[in-house]
């Protein structure tokens, strides 16, 4: 293998390429074969691919081998390497370098063997075969040049994802990359950062009626966002997705924006696959019988809600910032529809601050009313909406709240009352 | 299937921490509810409240287990103050991780602090206490009745005099007593007889304290060899037995890295250990012979007669040499190693951790290695010595262990 290729090309590559390889989950690998699985494939012919993968992801950038890529393929060749040194080593280039990576192959394979000194049952095979290494020069304008060396291995030994139309399942829906990304900034905010069933700490996608919602909950809140319907192609299917939302993140950040993404599921093998023009990605999904434990939006979008009353944002929020020192945790939150007042009182359990007391004005309120809310629950809301004034919309119930922008930007936020005594004789009066 | 989740709430466990661990476990085994767990120390009091006045969408169950309880008179409060108030749809555990409840040994009772908390939490309806006993508890009859209880659970019953023998070999921690009862249980006879507990009882018995204790100095961690010595001195074992145990695992690293050093290979260096102790040492020492050979030929030199028939005889000793001694009295043994598979301990670590990836048929690496052995086994030496006559027992064991468990040849 003899290449030729700019560094920012080559960076970009390996950003994208190499993101499986370079994850926590592939870095702290402690298998037997562990160096495989963090390693890279290069394949360089008419193409120039990088591949890697774990089990939770999987991705494979390609690019035409062209000269008017920055790409120059003197002879064609595979190899193993190892992605986090080689990325390492790349973006410690400067960025006009150009690098070259040639292959330099032992005469006979070495094989390393990971278990040495260790019985093993028969035919199970658990050696590494180094082929040689890759000799890597990098020059740039000022004619400064580096050099180095890295072992590669045989690629043969990892068997990459087959991204194959056969393999990735059933099609589910087109929407631009910008969506995608816009979706993950509105919502993530309502994910656990960590659910061992994988439902808490994941994006749910659904359709309901023509329109493809991403929705984030932690039981106690859930947030919601309208893909707008000009930035979706096709929904081909009414089954909901769900994606831990860190994967979805890493996959959202590696995709081309200017390009539309496709989303299909393997059920058979629980995996949802990612297409771009130049890039795949396979992500691990939610276990099957764990996604119908993430609640049906259309519980909510059907649910009728009630304006209440309309505020401006820069005001609540500053009251709620307020009521936060007190307690972050809830607050009485009290309505005076003849007065068009809310006054937000926080008491805390920790006895350490008095309780705190504010009081502002609200418009078109049309009920009295008191309840207790999550005040970081509604900080974080009013973080996500950009309108100057926010709407608070309440159920016949009054166990939750429902709170958007003036204007519809598709994000709907929806957080559950909080029964707390401490508050019970303001209730009651 | 849905799950019998009718457990009465609330709930308060305390005591031993591994038996509170299989009661929580036992309570998620019977539920379906979502299990959200907070630390009464690091979360908000207030973050508290709000989980537990929280219900999910579609008005889902949760069980919140409350651990970590602070030392904190509001926190006590607020805590009794939380689990008066009912809520159908909320369970609430509260698990007291960091034994904050302790009872005197003497009265039985609980401190006075504490003691308030858990009879106003008694006093609350529906409330479960579950008490897995603590380490003061451990003495006595406390301790008799849990492997009595422990066992009947199994449909097997014990004497106290064989309870005894049980805590006599494996300590006194709840934890290990209920992990061998459990293993015990399977093969165990209706009535548990003194020899089944001889037989099978396993974690401190002077062999296999050695296999436990040395298994994890072999994986070369300092950090978890360190917290298991101090669980052993925590269910009572002496320090000076653990570290004549430490001092017996290097000096067959020693023995083992001489026969290395000394040319044997790897592969013969196993059955060279076997043989150390054997007697006579001609006949088990000598390479024309094999296994069962040698076991036939030293047969007839077991008796101490016919031991000093062959030293005189063979090895041209006087009999005047040999003292006769007063029956009772033990005879001094050399050390063997019991099973073959300890005699692969010692090759393992000195092949895999400390030889590793280097030539093994560099002379420089076979002295380092031989040169760690005898530094590390001196070392040991030198620690027992201290912990048989100095003051901090527990530093000299860590040292011991941070000696052991370094395998860095360069500094050798």
């Amino acid at each position: 293998m003899k290449v030729k290729i700019k560094q920012n090309v080559l960076e970009e590559a390996l950003n994208k390429g190499a993101v499986a390889a370079l994850l926590d989950d592939a870095q702290t690998d402690t298998s037997t074969m562990s160096l495989l699985v963090k390693s890279i494939k290069i394949t360089c012919n008419k193409s120039f691919t990088i591949e890697g993968c774990t089990n939770l992801m999987a991705v494979k950038y390609t690019i035409p081998a062209k000269e008017e890529n920055g790409i120059t393929v003197d002879e064609e060749g595979c190899v193993l390497v190892p992605a986090k040194e080689f990325t390492n080593w790349v973006k410690a280039q400067s960025k006009d370098a150009q690098i070259g990576i040639v292959l330099s192959e032992l005469a006979t394979p070495e094989i390393i063997n990971p278990l040495e000194g260790i019985e093993v049952e028969d035919g199970e095979d658990v050696s590494i075969k180094k082929i040689g290494s890759i000799k890597l020069v990098s020059k740039d304008s000022s004619k400064t040049a580096r050099k180095w060396e890295l072992d590669c291995y045989d690629p043969s030994q990892r068997k990459m994802v087959s991204f194959a139309s056969e393999h990735k399942g059933t099609k589910h829906f087109e929407i631009k990359a910008k969506s995608l990304s816009t979706a993950l900034s509105k919502i993530a905010f309502a994910s656990l950062p960590k659910d061992y069933e994988h439902v808490l700490d994941s994006v749910s996608i659904q359709k309901y009626e023509n329109d493809l919602f991403f929705a984030t909950t932690d039981t106690k809140r859930c947030a919601l966002y309208k893909i707008p319907p000009s930035d979706i192609d096709a929904i081909e299917s009414d089954n909901p997705l769900l994606i831990s939302v860190n994967l979805l993140d890493t996959a959202s950040k590696i995709s081309d924006e200017e390009n539309k993404l496709s989303f299909y599921y393997n059920e058979d093998i629980e995996r949802v696959f990612i297409s771009q023009p130049n890039i795949e990605m396979r992500l691990a999904s939610t276990e099957k019988g764990n996604i119908k434990k993430f609640p049906n939006i259309k519980m909510l979008l059907e649910k009728d809600y009630d304006l209440l009353a309309k505020t401006s944002r820069i005001g609540l929020n500053s009251d709620l910032i307020s009521c936060a020192l007190v307690n972050s945790s809830s607050a009485l939150f009290s309505f005076t529809s003849d007065k068009s007042m809310l006054v937000i009182k926080a008491i805390s359990d920790d006895s350490k601050y008095k309780p705190s007391v504010t009081k502002s004005e609200v418009n078109s309120l049309s009920i009295n009313l008191k309840a207790v809310w999550g005040v970081t629950h509604l900080i974080d809301a009013l973080k996500i909406i950009k309108d100057d004034m926010v709407e608070l919309h309440i159920p016949d119930n009054k166990k939750s709240v429902k709170i958007k922008g003036e204007d519809d930007d598709g994000f709907l936020y929806f957080a559950m009352a909080i029964n707390n005594p401490k508050y019970a004789s303001d209730l009651d009066e | 299937m849905s799950k019998n989740d009718d457990f009465s709430t609330p709930v308060l466990i305390f005591g031993d921490p591994f038996l509170s661990k299989n009661s929580i476990i036992s309570l998620k085994k019977n539920t379906d509810a979502k299990w959200v767990i907070m630390s009464a120390s690091s979360d908000t009091l207030d973050s508290i409240r709000m989980e537990a006045g929280t219900t999910g969408w579609e008005d889902s169950k949760k069980v919140i287990e409350i651990n970590d309880l602070p030392n904190r008179k509001n926190a006590r409060d607020f805590l009794i103050n939380l689990v008066s108030t009912r809520n159908d749809l909320i369970k609430i555990v509260i698990w007291d991780s960091t034994e904050c409840i302790k009872t005197n040994p003497k009265t039985k009772s609980f401190d006075k602090t504490w003691g308030e908390f858990v009879k106003k939490f008694r006093d609350i309806d529906g409330a479960k206490i579950v008490n897995n006993g603590n380490k003061e508890a451990n003495r006595g009859d406390d301790r008799i009745d849990f492997i009595k209880k422990s066992f009947k659970r199994f449909k097997k019953e014990i004497s106290t005099e064989c309870a005894n023998l049980l805590t006599d070999i494996v300590g006194l921690d709840r934890g290990m007593l209920l992990s061998d009862i459990e293993k015990m249980a399977i093969t165990a006879p209706p009535q548990i007889t003194r020899e089944f507990i001889l037989e099978n009882a396993f974690p401190s018995s002077k062999q296999s304290l050695l296999y436990n204790l040395t298994d994890m100095l072999d994986s070369g961690n300092y950090e978890e060899s360190v917290y298991l010595m101090e669980r052993f001195i925590q269910s009572e074992h002496n320090p000076n037995q653990l570290a004549e145990t430490f001092l017996r695992h290097v000096r067959w690293q020693l023995a083992a890295s001489y026969f290395w050093y000394a040319g044997s290979p790897w592969s013969s260096v196993k059955d060279k250990l076997l043989n150390m102790g054997k007697f006579p040492a001609e006949i088990w020492h000598d390479s024309k012979y094999s296994t069962s050979q040698k076991k036939t030929l030293s047969e007839k030199y077991k008796d101490s007669n016919d031991m000093v028939k062959y030293l005189n005889e063979k090895e041209g000793i006087l009999k005047r040499y040999f003292k006769k001694l007063p029956p009772n009295k033990t005879k001094p043994r050399a050390e063997r190693l019991a099973h073959d598979f300890w005699a692969d301990k010692p090759i393992s670590f000195l092949k895999n951790k400390v030889v590793g990836n280097r030539p093994s048929d560099d002379p420089t690496v076979k002295r380092q290695v031989l040169k760690r052995a005898i530094s590390i086994y001196l070392f040991v030496n030198e620690k027992l010595t201290e912990i048989r006559y100095g003051t901090n027992p527990m530093q000299d064991l860590q040292e011991i262990i941070k000696a052991i468990t370094n395998t860095d040849l360069s500094r050798f």
